[in-house]
């Protein structure tokens, strides 16, 4: 998790020098932009195209500017290559095409039919292919608790599932609490307590919370907090969160 | 990730039919691969499914219990009989991972995760277990979570897991079934210790899968305790994990069974402990005698010399709250 912080963060000041851009949502826009681009020209070159179609649009909704930079980038480097004999020993091995395999996913109780590569985690699939971003990813090595879903009930981390070990069981993310336009009660229990300030681990922190209650767990302060040790919140919400469970909890009672 | 084929086991034979294949994983939880193939540790070319086979599920009778090798960790740690019977094992499980992760984790899984060393984790370190020939380099390194018993020159990664020890401690059986037929392999003889090939981490044969965990009755259920120290108070691996099991006649201490984790290159026994501890009244004093042999052999690095002590006091602590004085 810090790694991958710490590149974000050498990835925001390097766009921001040249630009001398403070707009921090700004930069962050094009940087989001950029990151997508660079996925989708992956995705491209490893025959990926659908996903690279998925990542070019989500980019192009963001930046569009940015994603024709990049474009032209790309093109004038592979331009610039024209004419040279490549280096052998500087090439980046062409990963062959990944074999594709078609799925079924169950998700808020909707069926959803789609081709992925082997290596696609739920967490992936629900993000990138059936677009439900509530879902979200932190660390994506099951430290953080952000991509919390529920399976067949229980709690999971989307991102150590391969969505193809998952076809046909009941998938449920954020997306899927809302019944009839209402929020769930975990939902505005988090409200009402004022359980989060950044929000980014929020979904995480209600599935889990959610999940605990249908596996019928206790229901002490420490027991909430040992039970929710696996949602991580970095802005230090916990307080408001124990207590948003707590009400919650007594509610469905 | 590299990219990899998919299959999904039917059942054992297709299993073994599939495993035959070159650069074969099996995967169950996904836990720990999952992990281990975000960060390119391992690289198979086929995944090969085995949830679908029927190992799943606890019996429990008179002669002891049995635990389906792909039951959830959590099915295991909520399961009424066990908690009667093994509140030991239940103990340790709820003290592992996170809530998420152990209604994933499967009790085979849980036995066969990796070492949490940061040179086996990062593939551009050396590291004889994940690359043999390159070098150790937690022996002068980062070397705080690594092993202080059974290392070699060429290894000190620690074995990380929790349930481990408490199987120790509950002198569990495996049942293993392979290409060749089933066999039992005895907990203390899953993993094997580094020496000259830490590569090769357990005795299991190419093929072979864990189906279930044999454990043992016994009269331990009312004086065994797990005590995990950690750096944080949850979803932690253990700086040192201390399964206690005795057998008491009155005061005295008739039977001992102790394991530790996170401090050896295997679920690490403690036979000096053991032997110190039987026949002998269970006292303030017995039990401190007791566990100042806890970390005998001992050859910690510079940055995890604390364990030494760490574990005997441990051990102590263990002791007394299994025999009901802590």
């Amino acid at each position: 998790m810090a790694d991958r912080s710490d590149a974000n963060q050498q990835e925001n000041s390097r766009l921001d020098a040249p630009s001398k851009d403070k707009m921090g949502a700004v930069s962050g826009r094009m940087t989001e932009a950029r990151r997508l681009t660079e996925e989708a020209l992956h995705a491209e070159r490893t025959g990926d195209d659908d996903r690279a179609d998925t990542l070019f649009a989500r980019a192009t909704r963001i930046d569009p500017q940015a994603v024709e930079e990049i474009l032209n980038e790309a093109a004038v480097d592979r331009e610039s290559h024209a004419g040279h004999e490549p280096d052998a020993s500087l090439a980046v091995p062409q990963e062959p095409p990944a074999e594709q395999f078609e799925i079924e996913l169950l998700v808020n109780d909707t069926a959803h039919r789609l081709t992925v590569d082997a290596r696609t985690t739920l967490l992936d699939a629900l993000r990138d292919r059936l677009h439900l971003t509530g879902t979200k990813r932190g660390c994506d090595l099951g430290q953080c608790g952000a991509c919390t879903v529920l399976l067949d009930g229980r709690r999971i981390n989307s991102c150590l599932t391969l969505a193809i070990m998952v076809q046909n069981r009941a998938i449920t993310t954020i997306e899927g609490l809302v019944k009839d336009g209402r929020l769930h009660p975990m939902q505005q229990a988090f409200i009402d307590c004022d359980g989060f300030q950044c929000g980014y681990c929020t979904p995480g922190q209600i599935m889990s919370a959610v999940g605990m209650l249908a596996e019928g767990r206790p229901l002490s302060d420490n027991a909430i907090r040992e039970e929710m040790s696996g949602n991580i919140c970095r802005c230090g919400a916990y307080t408001n969160i124990v207590e948003a469970i707590r009400i919650a909890a007594q509610q469905e009672r | 990730m590299v990219p990899f084929s998919y299959a999904a086991a039917r059942g054992i034979q297709s299993a073994f039919d599939l495993a035959s294949r070159k650069d074969v994983m099996f995967i169950a939880g996904g836990t720990d691969m999952l992990q281990l193939l975000q960060d390119d540790v391992v690289t198979p070319a086929t995944v090969v499914d085995i949830n679908r086979l029927p190992y799943v599920g606890i019996e429990t009778g008179e002669h002891g219990a049995r635990i389906g090798a792909l039951t959830r960790l959590s099915d295991i740690a909520d399961d009424a009989n066990m908690q009667r019977a093994y509140p030991l094992l239940v103990q340790a499980l709820r003290e592992t991972a996170s809530p998420q992760v152990r209604n994933m984790a499967t009790a085979g899984g849980n036995l066969l995760q990796r070492t949490r060393c940061l040179y086996f984790r990062d593939k551009a370190a050396p590291c004889n277990r994940r690359a043999p020939g390159t070098g150790c380099g937690a022996m002068d390194g980062q070397n705080r979570m690594n092993a202080i018993l059974g290392g070699s020159e060429h290894c000190i990664a620690a074995y990380p897991g929790d349930m481990a020890a408490a199987l120790v401690a509950l002198d569990a059986t495996l049942h293993v079934l392979g290409p060749d037929g089933p066999r039992h392999i005895h907990i203390e003889d899953l993993h094997r210790l580094p020496e000259d090939r830490p590569d090769f981490e357990t005795n299991l044969l190419p093929g072979e899968i864990i189906t279930a965990i044999q454990l043992p009755s016994g009269d331990f259920a009312a004086h065994s305790h797990y005590l995990k120290l950690r750096d944080r108070a949850s979803f932690e691996w253990a700086l040192v994990g201390v399964a206690v099991a005795l057998e008491m006649d009155g005061d005295t201490v008739r039977r001992a069974r102790l394991a530790a984790t996170g401090v050896g290159t295997t679920p690490w026994r403690l036979p000096y402990v053991e032997r110190a501890l039987t026949g002998q009244e269970l006292t303030l004093q017995s039990a401190r005698s007791a566990s100042s042999v806890a970390a005998e052999g001992a050859n910690p690095r510079p940055h995890n010399e604390f364990k030494v002590l760490l574990l005997k006091r441990a051990v102590e602590r263990a002791i007394l709250s299994a025999g009901g004085l802590a």
